[in-house]
């Protein structure tokens, strides 16, 4: 009987219309499947799969902490940065404290945090060969300079923070971005910024000061994504001074006006 | 992929008696409830995308995408499970023109699923890669409209893709390129995240040298990685198997594990809101506003 059925449907097979109750029959034809003369287990497959399985993610995960112990190649790009890593934990310190209660200083964080991001990945955003910048990096620039300029005009006491830079533009937090760019520049050529970029920039910074606010609007709506915010909220609070600042500022009223002088 | 999805529910009928593998059934009420929390889960997270408008974010979409898919895959179980109950109780012909065309429509329902799932998973660590490599760019580089279009070319092709797989399921190229499917996006996801993981890794270690903080971060990217595989790769086996050894004991003793294959699919559907959608801070208070909205209804 079962040997006629699967005559008649194995000609049925590659019908496509009738297959799923055709090929049933050819399934259970399939089904007596001899178990005799089995050198293995019989159930082999499934344990080496599942061990395999267990075994490949137990590595990945091994390496990825072997990762966090032993150097990257991260680490060798921003050699030259290694250097200022207390200054930007000082840095970012600063951001937390003396920085107006502003909302859009949840921006700038993110902002200067990006910067950060983008500094270590060796600086995608940036470019500083010549003068001739390209129109995107041109509007990147103006957004950060504008979110600085326009939340942060209180002078900063610690200026030891900047006194190895020794120069007297320690009075604002736009400074920050500055130092990010030099120090951007240093990591990729390790060589000194010339203060004409410096006066370049705090030109064109005063020039586009009259940017809309729709600019900004954009730049408060931007996010760091779940997983690096996630991340980064799950990495310590209490050692990374980033996942700080916006939790601190959210509670603080809005009682700063943001009045700039960069004189 | 018909005989692969139908082959077990006439068990009761054959002969396995002389098959020392006996095929593992799970109780259908098993699938049920992992299909409807799957289901619920889904829908409470495209809901608080939807009624939010700060949460109608690139980002949000795409895990809106991936809980459609989610969604669509533990609705073809239930849809599946209700016609296996009424064709055991007698109100469909085992052989009917509807029986064969409804089992058509779900099977490819199942195919967009999984295609629309491994799609969903890819695009989002592409958005988070851009999000972290090329952050002050990223509003200029996904903007709404990319990500509508997106969207639209990834569903349209998972439902062509979906459809064909079913037309041509018992052709071997199609096994193949569904089955090649999975190890490529695997590779692709695995390569997007651990390069993101070394950035996130060189980052904290400018800041702080603390050694927890890395070990989350690998424990997070191992979590990520880890459902993935554990979820799919035993179907995909399951599919290469069928196709290359039917007749193989090994291989027998392996499909006879299919309903405990197709429930960790079912599994990775409850599980991906809470590995993705319910891991953003935004989307969980957009959450807990409509839980207490709803308290005062």
């Amino acid at each position: 009987m079962s040997a006629q059925r699967l005559i008649s449907n194995r000609t049925s097979q590659q019908s496509a219309s009738n297959s799923d109750y055709t090929w049933e029959y050819e399934y259970y034809e399939i089904g007596p499947v001899s178990f005799e003369g089995l050198k293995a287990h019989k159930y082999s497959i499934v344990i080496g799969f599942w061990v395999g399985l267990a075994v490949f993610v137990i590595f990945m995960f091994f390496v990825l902490t072997l990762l966090t112990k032993t150097g990257a190649p991260h680490q060798e790009k921003h050699s030259c940065v290694m250097e200022e890593q207390p200054h930007t934990a000082g840095l970012l310190g600063l951001l937390s404290h003396s920085a107006g209660a502003t909302g859009r200083h949840e921006t700038s964080i993110n902002i200067c945090k990006m910067n950060i991001g983008s500094v270590w990945k060796g600086g995608t955003t940036r470019s500083r060969e010549g003068t001739s910048r390209s129109n995107a990096e041109s509007s990147e620039k103006r957004f950060r300079m504008n979110s600085f300029v326009s939340d942060f005009g209180r002078p900063l006491e610690p200026d030891k923070v900047f006194s190895r830079q020794g120069n007297e533009e320690s009075r604002s937090l736009f400074h920050c971005y500055i130092n990010e760019v030099e120090r951007l520049d240093r990591a990729k050529a390790c060589h000194q910024t010339t203060a004409l970029d410096s006066d370049v920039q705090l030109q064109e910074a005063i020039r586009s000061s009259g940017q809309p606010e729709e600019e900004l609007n954009r730049l408060m709506k931007f996010d760091i994504p779940n997983f690096v915010n996630t991340d980064q909220n799950s990495f310590g609070e209490d050692d990374l001074l980033i996942s700080e600042p916006p939790i601190v500022l959210e509670t603080k009223p809005l009682s700063q006006t943001s009045h700039k002088d960069l004189d | 992929m018909k005989h692969i999805i139908n082959s077990h529910e006439n068990i009761n009928n054959t002969a396995r008696n002389n098959s020392d593998c006996p095929h593992v059934v799970l109780p259908e009420e098993i699938f049920f409830t992992i299909s409807i929390v799957g289901v619920l889960e889904n829908l409470i997270v495209l809901l608080a995308v939807f009624k939010n408008k700060n949460l109608q974010a690139p980002m949000y979409f795409f895990i809106c995408s991936l809980a459609i898919s989610d969604m669509l895959g533990s609705l073809y179980k239930i849809l599946e499970n209700i016609l296996i109950i009424l064709r055991n109780m007698g109100y469909l012909k085992p052989r009917g023109s509807f029986e064969t065309t409804a089992d058509d429509i779900i099977d490819s329902l199942f195919v967009l699923s999984l295609l629309g799932s491994i799609f969903s998973l890819s695009v989002i660590a592409a958005d988070r890669y851009i999000t972290i490599f090329h952050a002050l760019r990223y509003h200029s580089i996904v903007t709404m409209r990319r990500t509508v279009v997106v969207l639209t070319v990834i569903w349209t092709f998972c439902t062509g893709t979906g459809i064909t797989m079913v037309i041509f399921s018992h052709h071997v190229p199609t096994v193949i390129t569904f089955t090649s499917l999975f190890p490529l996006m695997l590779v692709f996801i695995l390569c997007l995240y651990v390069h993101m993981f070394l950035l996130a890794r060189s980052h904290t270690r400018k800041i702080s040298t603390l050694p927890r903080a890395n070990m989350k971060g690998a424990i997070t990217l191992t979590i990520l990685l880890g459902v993935f595989i554990f979820c799919w790769a035993p179907f995909v086996l399951h599919v290469l198997l069928m196709t290359f050894c039917p007749s193989n004991p090994y291989c027998a003793c392996y499909m006879s594990l299919f309903q405990v294959n197709g429930m960790l699919i079912m599994c990775n559907a409850v599980i991906d809101p809470f590995i993705y959608a319910f891991r953003s801070p935004e989307l969980r208070d957009a959450f807990k506003k409509m839980i207490f909205c709803s308290r005062y209804w």
